[in-house]
């Protein structure tokens, strides 16, 4: 066992979802993690979210309720507030599996070379049953070759948490002009320096419930794909020749599945005159 | 108005089928056909066949009960004796329609091409009810390419009909190696010289009953290839050369469906992901 707690930042952003929030809260705060720096920056909400804030003010770090531009600027916020030498952030609607502080602190202070993590991405309902955990997204490569087919699943925000060094390296701050994307740009600004490392245990769960804002897949892949056409000249130069590398082999195999489809055709037609015609009475 | 009623022989194999034989006689009786050749085979029944035999043994051409080699060996002992113009079969557990025999002469006459006739495939159960139909297998080439034991269709004996001249060009016997798939052959070795006819009126049904010898549909299988390997040879070279092309077609499709590009595209954005790193 570790016995020195390093510093963890999480922001909570939120805005009118009182449904949910405490909940999150609840997650965080029941671990009971010595040395949490816990952030809530709440967009002016009018659904009571701020009574439930109150209740839990003294086990925050910083608290605000002002009128903000969108989610990823109030995680700005909070993040400029904080201090931690580890982070990440959960939206007010998704939650945090018990006893994943304690693991996150055990594992980025005996390993080094760990510059970010990712769980088990796992799906959760509104009553907090598991849909479904899918794979890990894990390589750079990913992202740049496969994003526009069906294979693509990106990194789960909920359950991924960074190293203050890492943040500082790569921009220190969220895109805000993204309203949905902005976690895919980080995670690709991310790739730029350092590998991502996963692991088989649940940290976060992503809650999925009707009318929330990541249900516009469109915009999100929209967005993901103009982050990925204007980051992708800071790759380097060996990472940018395997993706080209790869782009000339898919239009290869395109081409041969062309042809392909073409002598199916052609051997059905044959088949077709092999048969001749019914000989009808 | 038919003028000159040709000639129709039937033969009837039996052997301890005495449950069902009443019925498919009558079936065949009852059309009251006028220029009919009615022949039953009987390999030594001992169920009681032999007393419904002799019930219409006025209206036989000839008949005998004495013991065979299988269904196939009765059936050629039957078509040795007969003298029809027109020649089927019928096994003892399957039925003519009404009107069949009629109907296959008034084609026979009228249209001169026809050396061949299949009716619309029908499978009925032991209550002799229609259980299912299906449209008709007529091309050599179904058989020659795409006959196998997931494609498994085959003409239905009972309701095919031919001509004494078509019967003699292809040997003029059913081949008995065959326990099973003697009929299949008798059709392979009948494509060798005609097309075949199909027409959508039912002519004769197949009783599906539990226990049956054509339940072995993977025997039945074994002797079909057997009967088409043996007779590939004889459809000529065009037919040989066309199944050829389709086969090499078939195989080169298969081969490039997942292509050699596709594997090396995977295997080289395996290379480029690397391992998972895992805590």
């Amino acid at each position: 066992m570790n016995t020195s707690f390093p510093k963890i930042t999480i922001v909570t952003p939120n805005y009118n979802c009182a449904a949910f929030l405490e909940t999150t809260i609840k997650s965080i705060l029941d671990q009971n993690y010595p040395n949490l720096e816990y952030i809530i920056i709440d967009g002016g909400s009018t659904d009571g979210s701020v009574d439930i804030i109150r209740k839990y003010e003294s086990n925050l770090a910083y608290w605000v309720s002002e009128k903000d531009n969108g989610l990823y600027d109030a995680v700005n916020k909070g993040f400029k507030k904080s201090s931690g030498a580890i982070m990440g952030w959960i939206n007010s609607d998704d939650c945090h599996w018990p006893g994943s502080l304690h693991y996150i602190a055990e594992v980025f202070s005996n390993n080094e070379q760990i510059n970010w993590l990712q769980g088990l991405p796992v799906v959760i309902n509104e009553i907090g049953d598991i849909l479904y955990t899918m794979p890990h997204a894990f390589s750079k490569y990913h992202f740049l070759t496969e994003f526009d087919t069906v294979n693509f699943h990106p990194i789960q925000q909920e359950s991924t948490f960074w190293k203050r060094s890492l943040w500082e390296k790569a921009g220190n701050t969220l895109s805000t002009k993204y309203t949905l994307a902005a976690d895919f740009d980080l995670w690709i600004r991310f790739f730029m320096h350092s590998e991502l490392y996963c692991t088989d245990r649940e940290l976060g769960a992503f809650r999925v419930r009707a009318g929330q804002k990541s249900e516009n897949r469109t915009k999100y892949m929209e967005e993901a794909e103009h982050s990925i056409a204007s980051n992708q000249s800071k790759f380097g130069t060996i990472v940018r020749l395997n993706v080209f590398g790869y782009k000339i082999f898919n239009i290869l195999t395109h081409f041969s599945y062309m042809i392909n489809h073409k002598l199916y055709c052609y051997k059905h037609n044959y088949r077709e005159r092999l048969k001749g015609f019914k000989k009808m009475i | 108005m038919i003028s000159i009623y040709p000639k129709i022989t039937i033969v009837t194999p039996n052997y301890n089928c005495a449950a069902f034989l009443e019925t498919t006689i009558l079936s065949v009786l009852d059309q009251a056909y006028p220029n009919l050749e009615y022949i039953i085979i009987d390999g030594g029944s001992t169920d009681g066949s032999l007393e419904i035999i002799k019930k219409y043994e006025n209206q036989l051409a000839y008949w005998v009960s004495e013991k065979d080699n299988g269904i196939y060996d009765a059936i050629n002992k039957g078509f040795e004796r007969s003298t029809g113009e027109i020649m089927t079969w019928i096994n003892s557990d399957d039925i003519l329609c009404p009107d069949t025999l009629a109907y296959v002469a008034n084609v026979f006459l009228n249209k001169k091409e026809v050396s061949w006739i299949q009716g619309l495939t029908t499978v009925i159960n032991e209550k002799s009810e229609v259980i299912f139909q299906r449209e008709h297998v007529y091309s050599e080439y179904f058989f020659l390419t795409e006959f196998s034991k997931y494609n498994f269709k085959t003409i239905q004996q009972e309701g095919t009909f031919w001509r004494r001249t078509l019967w003699e060009k292809s040997g003029a016997r059913l081949n008995t190696q065959y326990k099973l798939a003697g009929d299949f052959d008798l059709w392979i070795r009948f494509f060798i010289h005609q097309p075949l006819y199909c027409t959508n009126t039912v002519l004769g049904c197949f009783r599906k009953r539990e226990g049956q010898k054509s339940e072995a549909v993977d025997l039945y299988l074994l002797e079909c290839e057997e009967s088409l390997r043996k007779n590939k040879s004889k459809f000529g070279v065009l037919v040989n050369l066309k199944v050829f092309g389709f086969r090499f077609f078939r195989k080169f499709y298969n081969e490039f469906q997942f292509s050699l590009l596709e594997r090396v595209k995977n295997k080289y954005l395996r290379l480029i992901t690397g391992k998972k790193k895992m805590v």
